[in-house]
């Protein structure tokens, strides 16, 4: 503003001097000699050519107003007009000559800071990208480190529960060697050690190893559907004879109606063995329940006792390794303390969780989820038996990418209430921080606005072996979010493939709403359809294709790489009246998708359950988690 | 609870027996508990010549136990041995620090804790 204003003084002042010298006396005033800094400072706040140009024009019209003004004949000599109009030139030409100088300098200065800003910015990126780097190195650092220390601490304690056992047969064997004298009383009762003590590192031997399978996910697992009243009968009367002994009442629950359970029988025993064994071991006097209630998909086992409770901080720390709870009592059978770590994992292994609840004095309470069998599940399994295991996909978190914060939360919650890991991303590059990191066994993903990244994502997906699943999520009304689409369509175009998606929904007739932003994709698409016979009706945005929704009922709906809000308000628009709400929905995609993205979608059939909950898209997750990647 | 020899505190019971049972053998005369709280309510009841002290118990370590009775006069020359079951450079470290006279790693063989039983009283009476 203010620089304006300057130009305009001099604008001003340039002109107005002038035809001022010009009435002053032409060359003999000394007001010319002011033009040569004013042209100067003229030229600098100026630097267009068009304005050079009009103070050459000026120049030109100086001696041109000096002639049309010699009708009155004056005294002056043309010599002088001469030599004052070349002065006022030459005076021109310098000052656009330095005025072009200081310019370019400028221009040279301006470029240097601008290069100096864009390179400062380029370091402080890679600065950034170095940080990340050394995030995930000191991450990654962190966790060897950690798992070294877990692996000493591991050996250590191994090595310290066979060295105990392993003290007593050594110190009887020898005195029963040394000792020709000792009474037979007294040699029976060492003997006896030695034997209960061999006992119990062989046992322990077998715990560790199973353990250790578990853990590296060696172990073999025999998964067929299994009753559930028998895996409680059977348990409750493996223990029953240790309970009765030392007086404690074991009640089972009644065990009728329960659903079928997918997993291993033995090992589902030995976990339930596991828990009474416990419950036994640290009750006194009282009561221990075993039962069980089927629950979302799984069946929630409990056994509760009587006992003396789990202190709040002990009831995580319990479930690792060689973690035992402080034993008050004398003479209570000493544990290895692997069982609870060891039905920890098999619980995760057969896709449930496992978890205490307790009061201190009165008694705990532990559960443990184990999926329901259904035909879904069944085939999967039939097709999955004869890969090799991983578990390392198992144990790995699940990666949940949305723009939408409920929507992501949401289904976050869903797959924590089920026993899984998640991790959230609102964006495909804060995803491709996380993934760099954490190492996600699936990705859940919606599309995102930021294309780039997302190839990005479904690339790193590729390389890594992670399956992606790809899914479009709606929030209708206050309800969960619901999957809203049936079908994706992604370029290039294939006619075959557009065709019999359409068919597989019954799109029979009538005219279909193709919505998208993108001109070109919308002609290639209404071509195809076209050929195929059906009418499709081009749409920019959403607003206007929402109104049509009002009045006709279209055939099918293809919505393009709309913004997020015009997304949800042609889904909103579909869903709200009954009259739309079975209109199949494809979405169109930017990007072209390899094997490694598995959409999610509604089925043909219009189910009621699946419009109203995430059950379907949960049971894919899972489905999709365990599957190995070929 | 006078004219007690040999005191041993381990939390499991098999190896308390054990020992005791090689050394009231001999004719010393021993004292035993399995936790660290009995353990140091024991030794300062019966002033033992010799302690055992598994480093691994329950309320009390044998560390604890150790650095305790080194801070008193009354056992300031009672030889005192840790039990340890992992042998490691750390354990040796922690029982020299904390004052122990020697140490026996688990599984370990009662000839040879017998032995340094009778060299130590033999000095100790000689």
């Amino acid at each position: 503003m203010k620089k304006e204003l300057q130009t305009g003084i001099l604008f001003f002042a340039i002109f107005s001097l002038l035809p001022l010298s010009f009435f002053t006396g032409g060359t003999t005033s000394p007001v010319r000699f002011l033009f040569f800094p004013l042209i100067t400072f003229f030229s600098l706040y100026f630097p267009s050519r068009l304005l050079h140009g009009a103070g050459l024009a000026f120049t030109i019209l100086f001696p041109l107003l000096y002639v049309s003004g010699s009708s009155e004949p004056r005294t002056v000599p043309i010599f002088s007009v001469l030599a004052e109009v070349s002065a006022f030139f030459f005076c021109t030409l310098v000052a656009g000559f330095i005025s072009r100088r200081i310019h370019q300098e400028r221009f040279r200065y301006e470029n240097a800071i601008a290069t100096f800003h864009s390179l400062s910015d380029a370091l402080n990126h890679k600065n950034m990208n170095l940080q990340t780097a050394l995030d995930a190195l000191s991450e990654a650092h962190k966790k060897l480190q950690d798992f070294d220390k877990t692996k000493t601490e591991f050996l250590s304690n191994v090595s310290h529960e066979i060295r105990t056992p392993l003290s007593s047969i050594r110190s009887y064997s020898e005195i029963l060697l040394n000792y020709d004298d000792i009474e037979p009383e007294t040699q029976r009762e060492f003997l006896q050690t030695i034997n209960t003590e061999s006992e119990r590192m062989t046992r322990f031997a077998t715990e560790v190893l199973d353990l250790i399978r578990i853990e590296s996910g060696k172990q073999e697992i025999a998964f067929s559907p299994i009753c559930s009243s028998d895996l409680l009968t059977e348990s409750g009367r493996i223990v029953r004879p240790m309970a009765m002994e030392k007086g404690l009442e074991l009640i089972l629950e009644e065990t009728t109606g329960l659903p079928d359970v997918r997993g291993d029988k033995n090992q589902l025993i030995q976990v339930l063995v596991n828990l009474l064994n416990n419950a036994v071991k640290f009750t006194r006097i009282g009561t221990i329940r075993l039962g069980a209630s089927p629950r979302d998909g799984f069946v929630e086992f409990f056994v509760s006792d009587t006992g003396e409770g789990i202190f709040p901080e002990e009831r995580e720390e319990i479930f690792q390794p060689f973690t035992r709870i402080a034993e008050h009592g004398k003479n209570r059978p000493k544990g290895s303390g692997l069982g609870l770590s060891i039905s920890r994992g098999i619980v995760e292994f057969h896709g449930g969780r496992i978890w205490v609840d307790s009061e201190l004095g009165k008694g705990s309470t532990f559960y443990f989820t184990i999926p329901i069998v259904s035909k879904r599940t069944e085939v999967f399994e039939q097709f999955d038996m004869d890969r090799e295991g991983d578990a390392n996909v198992t144990y790995r978190p699940i990666l949940v990418l949305s723009s939408d914060t409920v929507s992501r939360r949401c289904l976050r919650k869903k797959l924590e209430d089920v026993g899984y890991h998640t991790l959230g991303a609102d964006t495909p590059s804060r995803a491709m921080e996380i993934v760099s990191t954490m190492r996600p066994g699936l990705i859940v993903t919606e599309i995102s606005e930021d294309e780039e990244s997302f190839e990005d994502l479904v690339r790193w997906a590729r390389d890594a072996g992670t399956r992606v699943l790809l899914t479009t999520l709606h929030i209708h009304g206050g309800d969960e979010p619901t999957l809203a689409v049936h079908g994706y369509v992604s370029k290039p175009f294939d006619k075959y493939e557009i065709q019999s998606l359409l068919e597989k929904y019954h799109v029979q007739g009538g005219s279909i709403l193709l919505i998208s932003p993108d001109r070109d994709e919308s002609r290639t698409l209404q071509v195809i359809l076209g050929a195929a016979g059906f009418d499709a009706i081009l749409f920019h945005e959403g607003p206007p294709a929402v109104r049509a929704f009002e009045t006709s009922t279209p055939g099918a709906v293809f919505v393009g790489s709309l913004r997020k809000e015009q997304l949800e308000e042609i889904f909103t628009a579909v869903k709200s009246s009954s009259r739309t709400a079975g209109v199949p929905v494809f979405q169109v995609l930017g990007t072209t998708l390899n094997r490694f993205v598995v959409p999610v979608t509604l089925s043909p059939v219009f189910r009621k359950a699946e419009s109203k909950s995430l059950y379907r898209l949960v049971g894919e997750i899972e489905k999709e988690y365990t599957k190995r990647i070929e | 609870m006078l004219g007690i020899d040999i005191f041993i505190a381990d939390d499991e019971p098999h190896i308390v027996r054990a020992l005791s049972f090689v050394f009231e053998r001999e004719g010393y005369v021993v004292e035993t508990a399995t936790d660290g709280d009995t353990a140091l309510r024991k030794i300062n009841e019966s002033k033992p010549k010799i302690i055992f002290l598994d480093l691994i118990m329950p309320k009390r370590t044998g560390d604890e136990i150790c650095r305790i009775l080194r801070s008193d006069d009354r056992f300031r020359d009672t030889h005192i041995v840790i039990l340890t079951c992992k042998g490691q450079e750390l354990d040796r470290e922690q029982s020299i620090s904390s004052g122990a006279d020697s140490f026996i790693t688990k599984p370990f063989s009662p000839k040879e804790v017998l032995s340094l039983v009778r060299q130590i009283l033999g000095n100790s009476t000689a």
